[in-house]
């Protein structure tokens, strides 16, 4: 439990640019460190970062459906109507409305939301910020259930296989002995795309939770083991060698962590 | 100066349809609709091509079209032709649209989105799929920033607790 009560200092909106990347170097520093130490706060941050979706990756697929042949089709049947006068502000009252208009913004006459941004918000309105890997993985295994990837597993001729496969796209050897964990049992291996590069995931079954171990080579620097939340999971990931490693599920932390170790221990 | 803003536009649509349309699904939930609000907007788009900017972004200024197009005239239509209310679990995601069999997972960002009312839809749509800011989104919109912001907030919201309702089954 925490023992102040900035929680309440923040709000949603905050919270919300936070996680989205968008506040200036400082207070994105200042909410990080509160919510290391405020529960409450890091509640209500988990329960905006369990909304996390693999967003533009879905909605990029529906780009390929579109009707192009008609589309085009329709906007080269479209009679071109060249403007006979410029509309704009050339009548009187358009022109004091404007001028009006000008002297709010400028002398701030209208205060809130409705003109002016939080003061926290950097003026560079900066987009969205780019998602890294494991914060993409996050988005897409938030979305797994044990009924999710029921038709994905094999039996052992096709795990074996799939082993095979990942080792030779990434780079990394991976065996049935290698992957097996006592408390959680293996299911089978993939290569996913991120960014271009292949992403090799593991995927295995808790009980009811799905876990993924996934590897990607992102030539960072070694690190040992760091466990982060992310869309409501845990995860243990690891650098060695150039190669990065991330454990995640919906379980609790101490017992990804004891599994991680093993893992870490055979890969490195 | 009015011809260098007309070529703008003409030149910059064919680029921008397939997106456009894809607004238009996000908004309207039909395929053919989004066709109507597209060519709606094309023609709008050249009629007015002397208040487009030169310098500033062609996409966001046919957004915004699309949007009032949506809005103020194509919207209420659909709704008096009886699309009415339909139970976001069982409507089709986008009627007339293959349904993308091979990918569950994108099914399902597609089905929760698409399951939002409409203001969080098309703030999450544009922030986290268009890519642009609040201040950018909310311009297309035409709504302040701190909308933009409490819209994303809720939505979030609303897609955790869709995800937790289906750990639970």
């Amino acid at each position: 439990m925490s023992e102040n009560n900035n929680h309440n200092v923040i709000s949603d909106e905050q919270l919300i640019g936070y996680i989205d990347g968008v506040l200036g170097p400082q207070e994105h520093a200042r909410i990080a460190q509160l919510l290391e130490h405020d529960d409450l706060l890091r509640q209500r941050y988990d329960v905006f970062e369990a909304g996390s979706r693999p967003f533009k990756e879905a909605f990029d697929l529906i780009l390929d459906q579109a009707p192009h042949a008609r589309l085009q089709a329709m906007l080269d049947d479209t009679d071109v109507v060249v403007p006979l006068r410029r509309r704009g502000f050339g009548v009187p009252q358009m022109a004091m409305a404007a001028s009006l208009l000008l002297a709010v913004f400028a002398g701030g006459l209208v205060a809130g939301n409705e003109f002016e941004l939080p003061s926290w918000v950097p003026k560079s309105q900066a987009p969205v910020k780019a998602k890294g890997w494991r914060q993409t993985v996050a988005e897409y295994q938030s979305l797994y259930t044990k009924e999710t990837l029921a038709g994905l597993w094999g039996g052992e001729q096709q795990q074996v296989a799939g082993l095979k496969r990942v080792s030779g796209r990434i780079g990394v050897e991976f065996s049935l002995a290698k992957v097996a964990l006592a408390k959680a049992s293996f299911k089978g291996a993939r290569i996913l795309t991120f960014k271009g590069k292949p992403l090799v995931q593991l995927a295995y079954l808790q009980g009811e939770q799905p876990l993924a171990f996934c590897v990607l080579k992102t030539g960072q620097a070694d690190h040992g083991a760091r466990l982060e939340r992310r869309v409501n999971q845990n995860i243990v990931h690891w650098t060695k060698d150039g190669f990065s490693y991330m454990l995640i599920g919906a379980v609790p932390k101490d017992d990804l962590d004891q599994l991680a170790k093993v893992l870490e221990q055979r890969f490195s | 100066m009015t011809e260098a803003q007309l070529k703008a536009v003409k030149d910059g649509l064919p680029t921008l349809l397939e997106r456009l349309w894809r607004y238009g699904l996000v908004l309207s939930k039909d395929s053919t609709a989004a066709e109507d609000l597209v060519q709606a907007t094309c023609v709008r788009a050249l009629e007015r091509s002397t208040q487009f900017e030169m310098g500033t972004s062609l996409d966001r200024w046919l957004f915004t079209i699309l949007n009032s197009i949506w809005k103020n005239d194509l919207r209420s239509q659909k709704v008096r032709q009886g699309q009415g209310f339909a139970d976001p679990e069982t409507e089709l995601i986008f009627d007339g649209v293959q349904e993308i069999e091979t990918n569950i997972l994108a099914t399902q960002v597609l089905t929760d989105v698409q399951a939002l009312p409409e203001a969080q839809r098309e703030t999450v749509f544009l922030v986290y799929v268009e890519g642009w800011s609040y201040k950018q989104a909310a311009e297309v919109l035409e709504v302040p920033v701190g909308t933009i912001m409490s819209r994303l907030a809720t939505a979030r919201t609303k897609l955790g607790q869709l995800q937790e309702n289906r750990r639970q089954y």
